[in-house]
């Protein structure tokens, strides 16, 4: 487990505001990250709860609008959706 | 491991675009790990290389060629984008600095970091 020497990729988070968002305004305005090719999904979003405060329920990572399944790590993102780009 | 954060999840967060970071083994006794080239980081910065290493001598500091960089850095399926790389010269025998990128780098350069154990 030594993730640290791992591969890293870096996404950039857009916000997208649900209409029904208790706190529209977003308190961290850091938008880009930085992980392990082998962090999941579940990981970023309990890390993203984590900075925002809020519940799991509340927080969802989309590409396309279309949530992104929880244990899809970030290699299977990168070679699914960017690769060669 | 000398400080337990091996088997934890790092994630950095920034505000500006990230530096790019390269997965590369300088030596046979030990794996890959991930450097950032020392010329972006100063230029990031904004100071020269001496000064940089004068004033953080604990940041390990590698000399590769350029070829041997290019080699490696072209094998990674994360590199597969054609313009990640058109700056380097795969024949190159130009020497290029390397520093590891560890937590200390990462908050230096005004990262927020965040650990989470899988």
């Amino acid at each position: 487990h030594y993730f640290r020497y791992d591969e890293h990729v870096s996404l950039c988070l857009e916000k997208l505001r649900s209409p029904q968002s208790p706190n529209p305004l977003c308190p961290s305005q850091q938008k880009y990250v930085r992980c392990s090719v082998r962090a999941q999904i579940r990981h970023l979003r309990r890390v993203l709860c984590h900075r925002l405060g809020l519940s799991l329920q509340h927080v969802q990572i989309l590409f396309d609008n279309e949530p992104l399944p929880d244990h899809m790590t970030m290699k299977q993102l990168w070679l699914s959706r960017w690769f060669g780009k | 491991d000398e400080d337990g954060f091996s088997d934890v999840f790092e994630f950095e967060f920034l505000d500006e675009p990230p530096l790019p970071c390269y997965n590369i083994q300088v030596c046979l006794s030990q794996g890959p790990r991930n450097w950032l080239l020392l010329s972006d980081v100063v230029k990031r910065l904004k100071m020269s290389s001496r000064i940089f290493r004068c004033n953080f001598p604990n940041l390990e500091v590698v000399t590769i060629t350029e070829a041997e960089f290019y080699k490696q850095t072209s094998l990674s399926q994360l590199f597969s984008c054609a313009t990640d790389l058109e700056a380097f010269n795969p024949e190159s025998k130009e020497l290029l600095d390397l520093v590891e990128f560890t937590s200390e780098l990462k908050t230096l350069l005004g990262s927020e970091l965040h650990w989470l154990h899988p």
